[in-house]
């Protein structure tokens, strides 16, 4: 305590002030800290970026979990960032909504996967809603339009490029005027297409029976000076169903027509007859949906429009005499859901045995126009990525067809697609896009992203896609614009 | 001199042990109302790792200090 005498005074002062002083730093240090995270949470500016390299456990030397997470399922991934399966799944948390985002990813396509496919389509989605699955799809990696952007003369034409295998047309616009899409192939590419049937003859007192069909249907028809005229009978198998059934009727895409039908009108076994019959449209393609789950039966449709194709798929359900229909696509998925039903199929010359109940058939067959599919089943779900028809006079192509995995691109000379080929660096494709997010669900914070690699089954470690990084750089209204918006 | 330097460390330890303590119970109490503020950049673990560090130092510093 001698020590003290004297000077303690003055060291006790200067304690205190070095402590205060601490003090006051850190309490800066925190206001900082605190302050520069509650500007990253609330992104004044309206943009925000955020990067995850899936090859590192952490995000940053914070060890923060980053943004850009959950990559997986875990069953189909495997050294933290390959995919062996698909689909695929990653979440964006961010504090608030976002109008758009451009992302940069860096992946792998692994060499097993190029040689096994022949078709190898890479696409990311944002969701939309949940509850129904719905996405919007944007593609990443196409690899036979990467061949078509080399090998094919290119135009770039109001954010889509039109590929043409001779160089036949100025342009895009030159090609649309000749309204001849016959030889066109679309990739993620929406075309106002105004269709016409040359020589159509209307149907004067036609009309045909279809068979009974079970849940969901949509069809085309075609119709010039005439009514749209259907007469449908539908009814419930399942008194506990409580789901509604749905009728809509679209032109261009636009509905012009829709019905519901409540589980209440099938109550006690009744059946619902209703007739469809809209007059004075215009020529033109039509499109019928008949929404409903598989409860509901389509018992007889009487159909007044000799022109009518199904789109997709038909569920045939309890056809006395088996059954007689015709398709485009020469590849088939068939299912038989009752083991009475269970038979052979006849396509064209080729038979097939359709032998275990609710197992999915793939058959393919040679034959390229108009398929032939015969049946003395009582019932078979059968569909592909085409269209059918009862008949082989029914039949009518009012679709341009799409860039899939089932299309031949030597069978066409024109190609309109929004498609951004990625560039190589390293051995690895960096695909740059821009996506929407204006519609997308937002949970719990959270956007949520899917990876379809069709090409991923799942069979082994050697098939994989290696996501390296994804780099997201999000942009909305300013803090400025939302109190402007607020106030005025 | 040396229990002045002694006594001047645990101080500004005891500062910074207030410090952590306060960062820690802030980034709960913002965790929990504005969700993701702070995991996304940090791991809360690492603060609460010189946390206890600092705890066990000052604690072990006051018990067996030379009176």
């Amino acid at each position: 305590m001698e020590i003290c005498l004297g000077i303690c005074h003055n060291v006790i002062k200067e304690k205190g002030m070095n402590r205060k002083k601490l003090r006051i730093y850190l309490n800066i240090l925190l206001f900082v800290f605190f302050g520069v995270l509650f500007f990253l949470y609330i992104s004044p500016l309206g943009w925000a970026t955020y990067k995850k390299d899936f090859s590192r456990k952490y995000n940053n030397i914070f060890l923060g979990k980053g943004a850009i997470y959950k990559l997986g399922p875990v069953d189909r991934l495997f050294d933290k960032n390959k995919l062996s399966g698909e689909p695929a799944y990653f979440y964006l948390k961010t504090n608030r909504n976002f109008d758009s985002a451009k992302i940069k990813m860096k992946y792998k396509i692994s060499d097993q996967v190029v040689q096994k496919n022949n078709f190898i389509n890479l696409e990311l989605g944002v969701l939309l809603n949940e509850e129904n699955w719905n996405y919007r799809f944007y593609p990443i990696y196409n690899n036979i339009l990467n061949d078509l952007y080399h090998n094919w003369t290119k135009q770039v034409d109001n954010q889509a490029v039109f590929l043409q295998r001779e160089d036949k047309f100025k342009g895009l616009t030159d090609y649309l005027n000749n309204k001849d899409f016959s030889s066109l192939l679309l990739y993620n590419y929406n075309l106002n297409n105004d269709f016409v049937l040359k020589d159509y003859q209307g149907g004067d007192n036609y009309k045909t029976t279809l068979p009974a069909l079970r849940g969901s249907h949509v069809f085309y028809t075609y119709l010039k000076d005439e009514s749209l005229k259907f007469d449908f009978s539908f009814s419930n198998l399942d008194q506990s169903n409580k789901n509604n059934l749905d009728l809509f009727v679209y032109l261009n895409d636009d509905v012009i027509f829709s019905k519901s039908f409540s589980a209440e009108e099938f109550l006690n076994n009744q059946i619902v007859n209703f007739s469809l019959d809209l007059v004075d449209l215009p020529e033109s393609v039509y499109k019928i949906e008949v929404r409903a789950n598989d409860n509901f039966i389509i018992n007889k449709t009487d159909v007044y429009l000799p022109k009518l194709v199904f789109l997709h798929k038909l569920n045939l359900y309890n056809t006395k005499n088996g059954f007689d229909v015709f398709s485009n696509k020469n590849n088939f998925r068939i299912k038989s859901l009752e083991s009475l039903c269970l038979a052979d199929v006849n396509i064209n010359d080729s038979k097939f045995s359709v032998d275990r109940i609710f197992q999915q058939f793939n058959f393919n067959v040679d034959g390229r126009g108009i398929n032939n599919i015969q049946s003395d089943s009582c019932g078979m779900l059968i569909e592909n990525n085409g269209l059918f028809s009862f008949s082989i006079e029914s039949f009518f192509n009012p679709l341009i067809s799409s860039l899939a995995s089932d299309v031949s691109v030597d069978e066409y000379n024109f190609v309109i697609a929004k498609y951004q080929p990625p560039t190589e660096l390293n051995n690895y494709y960096i695909s740059e896009l821009e996506i929407d997010l204006r519609g997308a669900q937002r949970k719990k914070g959270e956007y949520r992203f899917i990876i379809s690699a069709p090409f991923l089954k799942n069979e082994d470690n050697l098939q994989y896609l290696e996501i390296k990084d994804i780099e997201i750089v999000l942009s909305g209204k300013s803090l400025f614009d939302k109190i402007k918006e607020y106030l005025f | 001199m040396l229990f002045f330097r002694k006594e001047k460390t645990k101080e500004y330890l005891i500062e910074v042990f207030y410090f952590f303590s306060k960062i820690l119970i802030l980034s709960f109490v913002l965790e929990f109302f504005l969700p993701g503020l702070i995991i996304t950049y940090f791991n809360l673990n690492i603060f609460l790792f010189f946390w206890i560090l600092l705890f066990i130092i000052i604690l072990g510093n006051i018990c067996f200090s030379k009176k």
